[in-house]
């Protein structure tokens, strides 16, 4: 893919979910020199071309989320966005790790909202908790409220999944979740951070 | 405060689907009530989970694409390092490499094509990313649900997508594993699916598993006991015997329940 994404449709695309989020993140993806670019400040910043890769994913992972909770703000091209949301992900992680600090350059991308320590508990330490979680769940069960939560209808779960109907998707969907909040009480790591969570 | 009703509500508020008064009303109960703040601290935390899963999916989409691109990249870089000369003579020297072997093999039976592959036998992966076609796919997991490995066969089994003829049979055995494992709502589901199925056999087994997950949900209505006593009735029904068996314990407990 050449040339500059129409940020518009791109972002309406994610919105959309499903095999339109699907493809747009695709062609995000695929777009000439993006990785080239990000490829280059990690590299220039003490990193390598695998950290490039893991920066990248988390960048188009964050971007994902933010377009899908209407926390992206629209003011340049989706490609200057996303490597803002890179170099801030470097940035932090080479902060961390106590190497090098990179000049504050974030152009059109708001960081308050990274600050979340839930969020970073399901970055690092709990991804095997979250994978155990789901793996309890099932698939059919991760799958419907996976769906759900990208904003399906409940007509296009039915249709996905198999199942007769929206009216019937909408039950299994119910009952999928209280299995979850089931789960959740079940497990004392995630009671830990429960009580941390809003404070 | 745990009925359905409110689980509901906070449900639809915690994923932003919940707007005007009725939104407005449940923030204020929340925030006067601390047991109902609790109990939507865990609403958020679902939430943020299945964020978490999302985005945990969606880094092994990326992966995909990421190892696609460097094979890609592999080759073209392999030949982009050749100049036009070498890259001449790489070329002959394939070919002449690959004649060569080729009469080799041909010359006698003892190398024929059959009787090295002979020699050989294809090796069967049980893990995602599978190369088996779906029959072994199913033979090879209901050795394991017959095993109580579970969690192995349903693993597996999801690798059949629905575009394959085999996928109500999986959907069955989905069912059925989970079933064993006590995922009472993804068995529910699988068999749900296979009462989609065109085969009767399987049609019929789906609506059994279902039924037997209502019961175990303890979701019994009108509906589910005219299913089971259409089975119980059907003489294609494999397991007919037992669907009149149920429904007759049924009627007794009716006067209990």
């Amino acid at each position: 893919m050449n040339g500059s994404l129409e940020t518009m449709d791109l972002a309406a695309a994610i919105r959309a979910g499903g095999t339109k989020r699907e493809q747009a993140l695709s062609n995000l993806y695929k777009v000439t020199g993006l990785f080239f670019k990000i490829k280059q400040m990690v590299t220039n910043h003490g990193g390598n071309e695998e950290d490039a890769r893991d920066v990248f994913h988390e960048g188009i992972i964050t971007l994902d989320r933010k377009i899908r909770h209407d926390e992206y703000e629209d003011r340049g091209t989706i490609e200057s966005y996303l490597f803002g949301v890179c170099r801030f992900i470097w940035s932090n992680q080479q902060r961390k790790n106590k190497r090098i600090d990179l000049k504050e350059d974030f152009t059109s991308y708001d960081r308050s909202s990274e600050e979340n320590p839930l969020d970073t508990m399901l970055n690092n330490e709990g991804q095997n908790l979250v994978a155990s979680l789901f793996s309890q769940l099932g698939e059919n069960c991760s799958k419907i409220l996976s769906l759900w939560k990208l904003s399906y209808s409940m007509n296009e779960i039915a249709e996905e999944m198999g199942l007769p109907s929206g009216d019937n998707a909408r039950k299994h969907k119910f009952r999928c979740y209280q299995k979850l909040l089931g789960l959740i009480d079940s497990s004392p790591e995630l009671a830990h951070n429960l009580k941390n969570l809003g404070q | 405060m745990n009925t359905p009703d409110y689980t509901e509500k906070l449900m639809s508020l915690a994923n932003k689907e919940l707007f005007g008064d009725e939104k407005m009303q449940l923030e204020k109960e929340i925030q006067e009530n601390p047991a109902l703040r609790e109990e939507f601290k865990k609403h958020l935390l679902a939430q943020e989970l299945l964020e978490a899963f999302i985005s945990q999916d969606l880094k092994k989409k990326l992966q995909t694409f990421s190892d696609q691109e460097s094979g890609k990249e592999s080759s073209v870089a392999v030949i982009k390092k050749l100049n036009p000369s070498t890259y001449k003579l790489a070329i002959a020297a394939s070919v002449v490499l690959v004649l060569g072997v080729s009469s080799y093999l041909f010359i006698g039976n003892k190398y024929s094509y059959q009787n090295i592959a002979d020699g050989y036998s294809l090796e069967i992966q049980e893990v995602r990313g599978t190369n088996l076609v779906a029959e072994d796919i199913i033979e090879k997991a209901s050795d394991y649900i017959s095993k109580n490995e579970n969690a192995m066969a349903i693993s597996i089994l999801n690798n059949i997508s629905p575009d394959d003829d085999r996928y109500f049979i999986a959907q069955l055995l989905i069912g059925k594993a989970s079933y064993q494992d006590d995922l009472i709502s993804n068995a529910e589901i699988a068999f749900q699916i296979c009462t989609k199925a065109n085969q009767e056999d399987i049609q019929l087994e789906g609506q059994y598993g279902y039924i037997l997950c209502q019961l175990k949900l303890d979701s019994w209505s009108d509906k589910n006991q005219d299913i089971l006593i259409k089975l119980s009735e059907n003489e294609k029904f494999k397991y007919k015997e037992e669907a009149s068996d149920l429904l007759k314990q049924l009627t007794i407990a009716r006067f209990f329940n």
